[in-house]
């Protein structure tokens, strides 16, 4: 899977698990660009990023994520 | 080893939550109201049986992490524990896939670490060093 089908997949992902079909994630979305991502729901998202795509992140790991983009790319070095 | 110290309740108005438990356990069950400045909420705790506890929890202002729980509708949100081992028992969480949340020094254990992790399954637990 190529990173812009990593990406669409997390926003599909984003919209169903905090229930908004508005959502638009590019590389550089961070919690401040949507309103029901907060430290709760942001496990939330990670949980059902890990199940999908059968990985997984370390808190510290979730911690250093700055912005999607960067989800997008340890997703793709893990699954290649 | 993790041994059950409280579960956490949401409540929107303390005193009015105070009232309605001092009808059901003795007056001298219920704490003093302690502010937890890292999480802006006060709480207090009801001794409901032996060392367990009830604790009751209100945000005391809206960048609280616990005021969206309340838009959820849970009240009933997560189980703390003591453990005398903090560091091997977030250690062996993790292990479980539970998720870091937060640590910080708690002025309702003295000052001691308290830890707020996520289930697999999203059931949130607290560890409480002893």
């Amino acid at each position: 899977m190529q990173k812009p089908e990593i990406l669409e997949t997390l926003n599909r992902i984003w919209r169903e698990e905090l229930d908004n079909d508005s959502i638009v994630l590019t590389d550089e979305s961070t919690a401040k660009d949507v309103e029901e991502w907060d430290s709760i729901s942001n496990i939330q998202l990670v949980v059902a990023t890990e199940k999908f795509f059968k990985i997984r992140f370390t808190s510290s790991e979730i911690a250093a994520f700055k912005n999607v983009g960067e989800m997008v790319d340890a997703i793709k070095n893990r699954i290649g | 080893m993790m041994t059950l110290h409280h579960t956490g309740i949401l409540v929107k108005d303390m005193d009015e939550a105070i009232e309605s438990y001092r009808g059901i356990f003795s007056a001298d069950s219920v704490s003093e109201k302690i502010f937890i400045s890292s999480q802006q909420v006060n709480v207090c705790f009801i001794n409901i049986q032996d060392e367990i506890y009830l604790e009751l929890v209100q945000p005391t202002s809206a960048e609280s992490p616990v005021n969206r729980m309340f838009g959820k509708g849970n009240t009933y949100y997560h189980i703390g524990y003591f453990t005398n081992h903090f560091d091997k028992e977030i250690k062996l969480l993790e292990e479980k896939n539970y998720k870091l949340l937060s640590t910080f020094n708690s002025e309702a254990f003295a000052g001691n670490r308290c830890a707020f992790l996520m289930s697999p399954v999203m059931h949130l637990v607290e560890l409480i060093e002893k």
